[in-house]
């Protein structure tokens, strides 16, 4: 049920629509930084999680996702690692230096950082949530962000409240309407309710 | 390059100035020429503030030639910070002028009796030595604006601020970049406090009427440079994520692995990480008007460089390194870009190694100078050292100094030398090369090349897990080849993924000088520069038991991953087993 005080949302979950205006675009992909969340069931692998959920093509998990990690933990074979409720899942491109090159899946260095190398392990039932969460770093995030955004994703609240906030420059030249939980809603009350949400269904309509 | 100038700074009667043909150095660049000369002219047991140390200044094999990339400048003395032999390595202008003077290297020696400053000043007419104490405690970026006036900003520099002046284990020695600025700079090891117990404030540089060096064999060179671009635009790395995000791309990689060391290597995690991310600091930067985009030196089409602006669109900075991002930020708690870059500038200014200066803060924070996050304490502190103040004196010799003054046990050294921004617990491989590498605690000094390109120890199938202690020492040998080439080490990677540029390298190489190497030749050059460094910490008196971690990181487990430094002592003593 959708409460509110003066305009400001007290809900705990929120849908958020930006309609944004035709021209120059918004760059989303450093909200990716720091995690969306995906809603899933059972197991997995990374390959198939990756492919199902975001969308992406083999040749592309392939070729471009050149560092991957589950649970902070750096992963060779996509095929193999398995993602589950509960699940963080980190993506990024090749990596500069002797360490980018040390954390790169299949890498030839990968003695070096053994320690911290993805090795499958049983997950408790009773530890389980369904819900996968994603981080996309430097290129992937310009490279995947556009599209998720349109199709929408889970976000933290306080997340999308901060990006937002550091943008709102942006309201006005590029955002048409903000529909937060189907009210137009102005960029000032828009930053204070998404603060106080746990998860928002965020989307952009052009 | 045939030539070496040395410059006897303690010649009685004031600076003396010889000129030689390098002899037997022929043939050598960069560090491979640094620590052959180190290694045969410096008394290991001298003092290195005293007149037997020297400061070998040498561009690399290809600087000042149309070859990409080929701008880094290596300086090399006996340390004051580690006591050892030391390479410091530095972008910008200098590599590029000074080779195109026609020096192989430019050599400080001696010790001026008094406390005189000096300018030198090279052109194609010679060179020039006068005293000018009008420098004196100038910071490098007034130092800078009072040379343009003078010489325009056609010239590059090398110089050092106040700190090496009050000869601080930690002090830099500053090289100018392409917009005439002091951000690029020689800094570990202390090599501006060397510099400064010379004498000498600052070296102009001036090649109006010289050429580009010519290779012998153009039409060859010529092709091979194409080739050598092409090769680094193509790969992902060099030719995408740098040229976006600058080495600060790896903030959020590093910390994800949980090797991102934090407060002062508590723990491999920091919860800021996302608003001093690369991708944070190239939006703050191109939505400034500074550019998240930009080359060190004339010659660099990688560009992981930029210019970070404050909110009003002045420049403050150059885009702070990942390293620095790291010393300044996450290892000291510090969440906020603006500070860190303020932090940068004031390093540049002062003539500090951001590296030592953050891990030093970060140990100043554990000791309660300081609280973690709190980022004005942090720049205060900073601006002590440049004032020379009892607290900068001991803030200014390093992080070791400060935690034996302030009783601190968790000091990050090696060799007296602050750890990089990894966590050896986090990524054990690269705790090996800390250990056991001639420069001290030092991520440079064990790079990526493909091992199975120089075949270096043999061929080794890259599907079985080859041990962290061959791949450290591979590392090391091929680094020290490619710091002799002048080369920039992010060349490496896509060295390592496309034999055909590596090929590219050699080939530019062989036509420059009319040569025949091959690969197994440059890693020969490697294992030779990496010999001469054993030799001379050796002399020095440094054993196996400096090529160590400090203990705590066997003891400590690191959050989030809870994993201990593991590598065992015996293996650790069979890198330069070869």
């Amino acid at each position: 049920m959708s409460q509110t005080e003066n305009g400001i949302s007290k809900d705990p979950e929120g849908k958020l629509i930006l309609k944004i205006k035709s021209g120059p675009s918004i760059d989303f992909s450093d909200l990716f930084q720091r995690g969306f969340q995906v809603v899933t069931a059972g197991e997995r692998s990374l390959k198939d999680f990756l492919s199902t959920e975001l969308g992406l093509l083999p040749s592309y998990i392939d070729e471009r996702v050149q560092t991957m990690f589950l649970d902070g933990r750096a992963v060779d074979d996509p095929d193999r690692a398995v993602v589950s409720g509960g699940s963080t899942v980190s993506l990024s491109a090749a990596m500069p230096g002797l360490l980018g090159a040390t954390l790169r899946r299949g890498s030839y260095y990968a003695a070096m950082r053994k320690e911290i190398s993805y090795k499958a392990r049983s997950v408790k039932a009773e530890d389980r949530n369904n819900i996968v969460t994603v981080k996309l770093f430097n290129l992937m995030a310009r490279e995947i962000a556009p599209e998720l955004v349109l199709k929408g994703v889970w976000l933290s609240g306080k997340d999308l409240a901060e990006f937002l906030k550091g943008r709102s420059d942006l309201f006005g030249p590029l955002v048409e309407t903000a529909l937060l939980n189907g009210k137009e809603t102005p960029s000032g009350n828009l930053i204070e309710s998404l603060s106080g949400m746990e998860r928002v269904f965020f989307r952009i309509a052009e | 390059m045939e030539k070496i100038l040395r410059i006897d700074m303690g010649a009685e009667g004031g600076p003396k100035v010889t000129e030689e043909q390098t002899g037997e150095y022929a043939g050598l660049g960069g560090r491979a020429l640094t620590s052959a000369m180190v290694y045969k002219e410096v008394p290991p047991l001298c003092h290195p503030l005293g007149a037997d140390n020297k400061v070998v200044i040498a561009p690399g094999l290809l600087s000042g030639s149309i070859a990409a990339m080929s701008g880094r400048l290596s300086i090399g003395c006996k340390s004051p910070l580690t006591g050892g032999i030391k390479e410091a390595n530095s972008g910008g202008q200098a590599a590029q002028v000074l080779a195109r003077l026609g020096y192989a290297a430019v050599v400080l020696e001696g010790k001026p009796a008094d406390d005189t400053l000096y300018r030198i000043v090279i052109d194609r007419e010679g060179v020039k030595i006068s005293p000018d104490n009008s420098l004196r405690m100038l910071g490098n970026y007034d130092l800078i604006d009072k040379v343009k006036g003078e010489f325009g900003d056609k010239v590059a520099c090398i110089s050092i601020g106040p700190a090496g002046e009050m000869k601080m284990a930690a002090a830099s020695i500053a090289c100018t970049d392409v917009e005439f600025r002091p951000t690029r700079h020689a800094g570990r090891g202390g090599v501006g406090a060397v510099m400064g117990s010379k004498g000498v404030k600052l070296i102009v540089l001036d090649d109006k009427g010289m050429k580009m060096r010519a290779a012998k064999d153009p039409d060859k060179f010529k092709a091979a440079n194409k080739s050598w671009v092409e090769g680094l635009r193509k790969h992902p790395v060099t030719g995408e994520g740098l040229p976006a995000y600058g080495t600060n791309v790896l903030t959020n990689v590093i910390n994800e692995a949980g090797a991102y060391p934090t407060r002062n290597f508590s723990e491999g995690r920091f919860e800021g990480s996302a608003k001093i991310s690369g991708e944070t600091l190239a939006e703050t930067e191109t939505s400034r008007g500074g550019l998240a985009t930009h080359g060190c030196h004339r010659g660099c089409v990688i560009r992981c460089s930029g210019t970070y602006v404050d909110k009003d669109g002045n420049f403050l900075t150059k885009q702070p390194e990942y390293e620095t991002v790291w010393s300044h930020g996450g290892n000291c708690g510090i969440d906020d870009l603006d500070s860190i870059a303020m932090l940068d500038r004031l390093d540049d200014d002062f003539g500090l190694d951001t590296i030592e200066m953050g891990a030093t803060i970060g140990v100043a924070m554990e000791a309660g100078i300081a609280k973690f996050g709190d980022a004005e304490a942090a720049i205060n502190l900073v601006k002590e050292v440049g004032k020379g103040t009892p607290l900068g004196r001991i803030l200014g010799n390093g992080a070791s100094v400060t935690g034996k003054v302030f009783g601190v046990e968790r000091v990050p050294v090696v060799k007296g030398q602050s750890m990089p921004a990894y966590d050896p617990r986090g990524i054990q491989g690269i705790g090996v090369t800390y250990a056991t590498s001639t420069m001290g605690a030092d991520h440079t000094a064990g790079y990526a090349i493909a091992t199975n390109i120089l075949g270096v120890g043999g061929s080794v199938d890259p599907l079985k897990p080859v041990g962290q202690v061959e791949l450290s020492r591979n590392l090391q040998i091929a680094t020290a080849a490619i710091d002799s080439t002048g080369m920039c080490l992010f060349i490496a990677f896509a060295i390592m993924d496309q034999p055909e540029t590596f090929q590219a390298l050699i080939d530019m190489i062989n036509s420059f000088y009319g040569l025949e190497l091959t690969a197994d030749d440059v890693t020969e050059l490697g294992k030779s520069v990496l010999k001469n460094e054993r030799n001379f910490n050796a002399a020095a008196g440094f054993t196996s038991k400096h090529d160590r971690l400090p203990e705590y990181f066997k003891n400590e487990a690191l959050p989030p991953h809870g994993i201990k430094f593991q590598v065992k002592d015996e293996d650790l003593d069979q890198v330069f087993n070869w």
